[in-house]
């Protein structure tokens, strides 16, 4: 493959451009749009993906986005939309359409929840995407396998062949394992506290 | 500590690579999808939306995690935790912590998120699975004409 583009890609029609600078817009959506479980519905997920260059449409209804990584990549992708799932079915063919005139690239729906991707099978734009058509390892869907729910609890202790989670005797939480090279002891703190 | 950790791992990949002549240095971790927590994401964190926590060993970051709150009905997403090979069992304090954190916020469910290789699928398996959630991709077809949407 050819290198693609060394500057940025240019995307017109109903997209903008996406940049960091859209939290409280997403935030705004996804409050608005609480779909529970939703793996995708937090903007670390949107930012982590649109990390290189990425695109929004947005209206009163619905928010889309797409991302491009890489410039030898021959894909770019649309993270799951936030809104009403109508609105989406209709607008996503001109969406796509678009993406793909503007950056050249194919163009992957990515992370469809059921609802959504029955209702745009059922039309003619979009067809299933077999695993090899990704000759890049980073380019393969992150869902291959399902997506695992587990419950937050609080654990007291954490019972493994090399693990195990204690109190120190002034109460402060530690965790130790043991290794060839003998014990030692973590903290963890706030990320932002760095 | 992340470039360190991507380089680790994209070795491992490379002893891995069964047909031993695939050049993997373009395809293997992408550094850049974890910086931009560090670069980015870390100031959001405020234990409300978004959660991130570092684990300090030694005096050094070897590991770290970020989580999300994906709903007001009680649940998130965890989108990343990875620590250095040599820290036997960050990966799993790193984890126990997220969920002790994520409880006490209120969270009752955190989405692990799907994975590309079965190991990684059975390791997500073992913080007892309360559900699995599957999604699909779609290929826009491009001699596909749209009609205009009017909304």
């Amino acid at each position: 493959m050819t290198e693609l583009q060394s500057v940025p890609l240019y995307v017109g029609g109903l997209w903008t451009s996406w940049s960091p600078g859209d939290r409280s817009l997403y935030e705004r959506f996804f409050a608005a749009w609480d779909q529970w479980g939703a793996y995708e519905t937090n903007f670390a997920y949107v930012q982590q993906e649109c990390r290189d260059q990425a695109w929004k449409f947005v209206s009163d209804d619905l928010l889309v986005t797409a991302c491009a990584r890489g410039r030898t990549s021959g894909f770019v992708f649309v993270l799951p939309p936030t809104g009403s799932v109508p609105h989406a079915v209709q607008i996503l063919p001109q969406l796509c359409a678009q993406l793909a005139v503007g950056t050249g690239r194919r163009v992957i729906l990515r992370k469809l929840p059921d609802d959504l991707h029955s209702a745009l099978r059922a039309g003619s734009a979009f067809i299933p995407v077999p695993l090899e058509t990704y000759k890049n390892p980073r380019e393969l869907p992150d869902d291959i396998h399902p997506q695992v729910v587990a419950p937050a609890r609080r654990l007291d202790c954490f019972t493994g062949a090399e693990f195990a989670r204690r109190e120190t005797t002034c109460g402060r939480r530690i965790a130790s394992t043991t290794s060839r090279s003998g014990t030692w002891i973590s903290t963890t703190v706030r990320m932002s506290s760095l | 500590m992340i470039k360190a950790w991507a380089r680790e791992h994209n070795e491992r990949l490379r002893h891995s690579d069964s047909a031993g002549k695939t050049a993997i240095d373009s395809q293997g971790i992408d550094p850049a999808a974890y910086t931009v927590f560090c670069e980015r994401l870390a100031p959001l964190v405020d234990d409300d939306l978004y959660y991130g926590r570092v684990m300090v060993v030694d005096g050094r970051v070897g590991a770290f995690s970020f989580a999300g709150r994906t709903s007001r009905k009680s649940a998130g997403g965890l989108y990343a935790s990875i620590c250095r090979y040599r820290t036997r069992g960050a990966s799993e304090c790193m984890i126990v912590d997220m969920l002790d954190l994520l409880a006490r916020q209120g969270i009752e469910l955190l989405n692990f998120g799907g994975s590309e290789g079965l190991d990684m699928f059975r390791y997500k398996n073992k913080w007892r699975t309360s559900a699995l959630i599957a999604t699909q991709d779609l290929e826009f077809l491009q001699q596909h004409k749209p009609t205009l949407a009017s909304r």
